[in-house]
């Protein structure tokens, strides 16, 4: 018997395609999709951008989704400072990150 | 940082602080809505954040799909004030004619600044008569000003001002101005001249410069004797012409007589003082006394103070002039202070001759009608050398 192929979403074919021509293009990443930037000022401060919502808030852990990713931050004291449409700015003591793919 | 809150409290915002079944969905809602918030805290079911105004009516629907109780903590910002403003017109209008008032007093001259280059001693109270009446003083409107034609009459009225500068900085009139220095005399006069006495006497010691020594010492000489000739011959033979120059001090006799009268005016300042007070904002005088200046023989003394703000003079000044009464007391002089008198009288008058010194007098006094009058046979040690220019025939 033979197997029948998983067809996979179109939104999810259409990403791929479009990383698929980012990378063909020698562009850099997220130049053609909206990739998750993250921009971190030493161990106190982490500008995150294209974050879809916040999953976990607390003092120690604060989990959000961006569009690929589920990530993680570890620390103490960790406040959302500021919250944008897609963007927002952690800070606090901040002792690692972790990255899960979806 | 500073940028940012100063743009958060000019759009206003408020603090709000509530308790949520969902916490996540509230802050996710908010996140999805695109509002803008910060200084975020959540705690449990706790959440408490800021806002900014223009966003806060947004909330009541993410406030109903995650059941939460939103109360506001506190209201900061321009919005807010602006509303107390509403309801207090007089501070508005207030606030408004300050900057059209300062805006107004801003096309005057609040302050007149007069800078003299180098270190010579001028009136400076000249030169600010001079500028009030060519427009420059305070409260003077500065269209009004012609710059250069006021340069111009300055350095025509005062003779002494070389150069001058007038700049309309804001709201003060800067003057510069570079006094004329007068170049030194030459001493190299070169006029043949010979030096003759101007008086007779015994010369005792001369200082010669130029010339030719005609005398020595303890000669008596007439008047219009040559002292210094000023025809000399050289080693080679030839006749110069020089112009003769120096100093020869002579023993010289003289009568003088001086005469005063035997009552001396002492003026006497009371204690008792009248002050009278003036405003003066922008050259425009207001009094501050209604009292009338006093009448009578009072010596005044006036004395200016000007408002200044952070090191610069304001244009309002308070005048305060000082009336004291003066009380003159006649006093008849005996003898002996008559005679003090008149010897001070004859000294001051030999010492306003220039290379003079008394020796010796010999004093005679003369009384007639109240007057005190001195005979005095003084002996002067005097420079009697008196340039007198030779008569040169020109071939």
């Amino acid at each position: 018997m033979s197997k029948k192929l998983k067809r996979l979403p179109y939104s999810k074919i259409a990403s791929r395609g479009i990383r698929s021509l980012n990378k063909l293009a020698n562009l850099p990443p997220g130049t053609l999709y909206n990739a998750p930037r993250f921009e971190i000022n030493g161990n106190t401060e982490i500008i995150a951008e294209s974050c879809k919502s916040i999953l976990e808030y607390s003092e120690n852990i604060v989990q959000i989704d961006t569009n690929d990713l589920i990530v993680t931050f570890y620390g103490t004291d960790l406040k959302i400072q500021h919250i944008k449409t897609d963007s927002l700015i952690i800070k606090g003591r901040i002792s690692s990150m972790e990255f899960h793919t979806k | 940082m500073f940028a940012i809150k100063l743009l958060h409290f000019i759009k206003g915002y408020v603090c709000f602080e509530g308790y949520s079944q969902n916490p996540h969905i509230f802050i996710n809602s908010c996140l999805k809505t695109g509002l803008n918030l910060w200084n975020l805290k959540c705690d449990k079911d706790y959440i408490c954040a800021c806002v900014s105004v223009s966003h806060y009516k947004f909330l009541r629907d993410i406030v109903r799909k995650s059941n939460t109780n939103l109360k506001i903590k506190s209201r900061h910002g321009l919005p807010f004030y602006l509303q107390i403003l509403k309801k207090r017109k007089g501070i508005t209008v207030g606030i408004i004619l300050f900057f059209l008032i300062i805006n107004f007093l801003s096309h005057f001259i609040w302050n007149v600044d007069i800078k003299i280059d180098g270190n010579v001693e001028t009136d400076i109270a000249a030169i600010e008569t001079s500028l009030n009446e060519l427009g420059v003083k305070n409260g003077a409107y500065m269209k009004d000003i012609d710059v250069q034609m006021a340069e111009k009459e300055l350095m025509l009225k005062q003779d002494d001002v070389a150069w001058v500068s007038i700049n309309l900085t804001g709201s003060v009139a800067e003057v510069e101005i570079s006094i004329k220095t007068e170049p030194p005399k030459s001493q190299t006069d070169t006029t043949p001249c010979n030096l003759v006495a101007s008086e007779p006497g015994q010369i005792v010691k001369s200082e010669v410069i130029a010339g030719q020594k005609e005398f020595t010492l303890l000669e008596p000489v007439e008047k219009g004797q040559i002292l210094v000739n000023g025809i000399v011959q050289n080693e080679e033979g030839e006749i110069l012409h020089k112009h003769s120059a120096g100093k020869v001090f002579a023993l010289v006799r003289k009568n003088i007589d001086i005469e005063t009268a035997m009552k001396d005016i002492e003026i006497n300042l009371k204690d008792e003082n009248i002050s009278k007070k003036k405003l003066d904002i922008f050259n425009i005088v207001f009094p501050l006394t209604v009292r009338p200046s006093p009448k009578g023989n009072y010596e005044s003394t006036i004395a200016k103070h000007s408002l200044i703000l952070l090191g610069r003079k304001l244009p309002i000044s308070i005048t305060n002039e000082v009336f004291v009464k003066k009380e003159e007391k006649i006093l008849e002089l005996d003898k002996a202070q008559a005679q003090k008198k008149v010897r001070n009288l004859l000294e001051e008058k030999i010492n306003s001759e220039k290379d003079t010194k008394i020796i010796s007098s010999e004093e005679n006094f003369e009384y007639l009608d109240n007057k005190i009058i001195l005979h005095a046979n003084v002996l002067l040690e005097k420079n009697i050398a008196l340039e007198s220019p030779l008569a040169v025939e020109i071939p």
